[in-house]
């Protein structure tokens, strides 16, 4: 038999007054976003007396907020008359199922049987009724709710996914009105930040307030990565003033508190608008880098030497860097970044193409370690013109015809100990050739033979020297007028393969054997590399004698 | 000309003051009024238990849900975004004065230089 009490009581459970008290505080919320609005109407007013493009474009402004603000008003009032609609009828079916249930339990006193059953049945399904338009307007409510669109993130518009083809960010952010751009900078500048394919002057305001937030909400490692990158862009300045460049070309092209690998943090700083400059070269630095390293000197250099007009730079940290341990005799961080670094590149191009601008003459600089990188990377679809690795260990492949297509530079100064001690080779998938041998295909240039081991690593982006005289040149596509080695200034023997004594061997051989290799990067090539900057020993001498 | 794509700029009257002391201020109350609305919506919430046992009742307490947070959020970013309006007033305030002072310093050194 059907018991309507069982119906009844499900109905009942309901509590108008919590769905009345829900719909008072969506009223609350109305009234205070009107006040908010005529808050800002009083701004307006009391700026009546400000005339000039400044202040129309406060006005555009300001009537954007006052028009988001009125429609989220009406968008919450709405939701609030969806609640009250279902509080009246949730009462209304209360009141009836109440009038139904009072008659049933008069009625079970004095009726039995067959004609209990059938007054069962009736009252039953009388609530059931009831209960179905409670259900219709439940539903009916739901749907109002759900077409609801918020008033400022319908302003806003969507922005794309992190990992979107670059490609299509340009064309999205193309499609845009200013308004829409304006507020996504203001709202959003955390999501764009990380977005390869924006404009230069967009990614920096976006990327210089994450590094602002970062420092404050974050604690430990994050908000030491924020400071860090916050201490290199006053450095940036700085590096730039000693190039007699202006210091309000300086865009933030990309920036992490986190980054791959150690989370160490990245960065990627350009001189010069690289949307708009016809030659675009790309710096990428070696071992021991991290976002607190001084690192954008070399692109700063760079562009100096280039001249600032039709040129820029961009001193790229973004993949992880190793540092002065185990991690500089692994290929990992090159083989992590040069993808990272490829669809950089792929960034840099798709916001150049967006500006209107020519295809860009475009280079990619490897220092040390970041050769590997760069070598990784034309491995990987660099879409570079020209690539060049100064104080090369290696770049993956003992063939430049492997990276992407590009023109490959090799320069090594002649008392490198890093070049001395790795031959150049050490990171070639097998070992044999590096970019300073013959076979491996790159045109060397000349660098600066009279360079004293202790500074040869370290001298390639040195103002007056003719390594960063060849770089400019290669990177303004000034090809013919880059020098050449002389072969008696070579970094390594000739005859390609063969090393200079004991070092790629010996470096090689050790790293084969547990123990030694730890012996000699931590106490060889780390020792070897930092005595020779202190101007004291060199690699080999160092790496000889530890295997002694 | 407002809207002139050769960009000149034919004059401006600005009171830097009242920008700083009427303009911003106001600002900030929005700002701060549109943040205050946000913890309010925030704070409607409904649990299904509340519309009975029906059938309908954990959709339409999904939507309320949904609304909330989703709205909540939407008067957020335009608390900030109305902050960083106030945010720019202050600064164009100040812009403009750097302006004027630095015209002044201008004409105090030619006056030096030519006595």
């Amino acid at each position: 038999m059907v018991n309507p009490e069982e119906i009844y009581a499900r109905l009942a459970s309901a509590s108008p007054a919590q769905i009345w008290a829900t719909a008072e505080a969506l009223a609350t919320t109305a009234d205070t976003v009107r006040e908010s609005a005529r808050s800002t109407d009083a701004a307006t007013n009391a700026a009546q007396g400000w005339t000039g493009e400044a202040a129309d474009a406060y006005a555009r402004r300001v009537d954007a907020i006052v028009d988001a603000a009125s429609l989220a008003e009406a968008n919450i009032a709405a939701a609030q008359q969806a609640l009250e609609r279902v509080a009246r009828t949730c009462e209304e079916v209360r009141q009836r199922a109440d009038r139904v249930i009072e008659f049933w339990r008069v009625m079970v006193t004095m009726t039995a049987g067959a004609g209990l059953r059938e007054l069962a049945a009736a009252l039953g399904g009388e609530l059931r009724r009831l209960a179905d338009v409670y259900n219709d307007q439940l539903r009916a409510q739901a749907v109002v709710l759900r077409r609801l669109t918020p008033a400022f993130a319908r302003t806003t518009a969507t922005v794309p996914p992190p990992g979107s083809d670059p490609a299509d960010v340009a064309r999205w952010w193309t499609s845009l009105t200013e308004q829409q751009r304006n507020l996504l900078l203001v709202t959003e500048f955390e999501r764009l930040g990380t977005l390869a394919g924006l404009p230069a002057k967009v990614l920096d305001v976006a990327n210089r307030r994450r590094i602002d937030a970062d420092r404050t909400r974050y604690a430990g490692r994050r908000a030491a990565n924020a400071d860090a990158a916050a201490r290199n862009l006053e450095q940036a300045v700085n590096n730039a003033a000693d190039n007699h460049l202006p210091a309000d070309e300086i865009y933030v092209l990309s920036y992490s508190p986190d980054g791959p690998g150690r989370k160490e943090g990245t960065l990627a700083v350009a001189f010069g608008n690289p949307d708009t400059a016809g030659n675009v070269a790309v710096t990428v630095p070696g071992t021991g880098t991290t976002i607190g390293s001084d690192f954008t000197g070399h692109a700063a250099n760079l562009r100096g030497e280039m001249g600032a007009e039709g040129n820029a730079t961009i001193a790229w940290l973004g993949y992880d860097a190793p540092v002065w341990d185990l991690s500089v005799a692994s290929d990992l961080g090159a083989t992590d970044g040069g993808p990272r670094l490829a669809s950089d590149v792929e960034g840099y191009r798709a916001a150049a193409e967006a500006a209107g601008t020519p295809r860009q003459h475009v280079t990619v600089i490897g220092h040390s370690y970041g050769s590997t990188t760069v070598g990784y990377a034309g491995m990987s679809g660099l879409d570079a013109d020209d690539i060049a690795v100064v104080g090369s260990p290696g770049v993956g492949t003992s063939d430049a015809g492997q990276l992407g297509g590009a023109t490959v530079w090799a320069g090594g100064n002649e008392h490198d100990p890093v070049i001395q001690a790795t031959n150049g080779s050490y990171f070639t998938e097998d070992g044999s050739t590096g970019p300073y041998d013959p076979a491996f295909g790159a045109r060397q240039f000349d660098t600066d033979a009279d360079v004293g081991t202790a500074g040869a690593h370290s001298a390639y982006y040195d103002h007056g020297s003719d390594s960063l005289r060849n770089l400019a040149r290669i990177a303004a596509g000034d090809d013919s007028a880059v020098t050449e080695r002389s072969y008696l200034e070579a970094p390594i023997a000739p005859g390609g393969d063969l090393p200079m004594p004991g070092a790629s061997t010996v470096y090689r051989l050790g790293y084969e054997h547990g123990q030694v290799v730890g012996d000699l990067v931590t106490g060889d090539l780390t020792g070897a590399v930092r005595d020779a900057a202190d101007g004291v020993a060199t690699v080999i001498g160092g790496a000889t004698g530890i295997l002694r | 000309m407002p809207g002139d794509e050769g960009g000149a700029v034919t004059g401006f009257a600005v009171d830097p003051d009242a920008l700083r002391t009427a303009v911003a201020p106001r600002l900030l109350a929005a700002c701060d009024q549109l943040s205050g609305a946000a913890g309010l919506a925030e704070t409607a919430t409904l649990p299904a238990t509340a519309l009975g046992a029906v059938d309908a009742a954990g959709e339409f307490a999904a939507a309320v849900q949904a609304l909330v947070t989703e709205h909540g959020g939407d008067l957020e970013r335009g608390a900030l975004w109305v902050d960083d309006a106030a945010e720019a007033v202050v600064q164009a305030a100040g812009t403009y004065e750097e302006m004027d002072r630095e015209a002044v310093d201008r004409f105090t050194l030619i006056g030096h230089e030519r006595w």
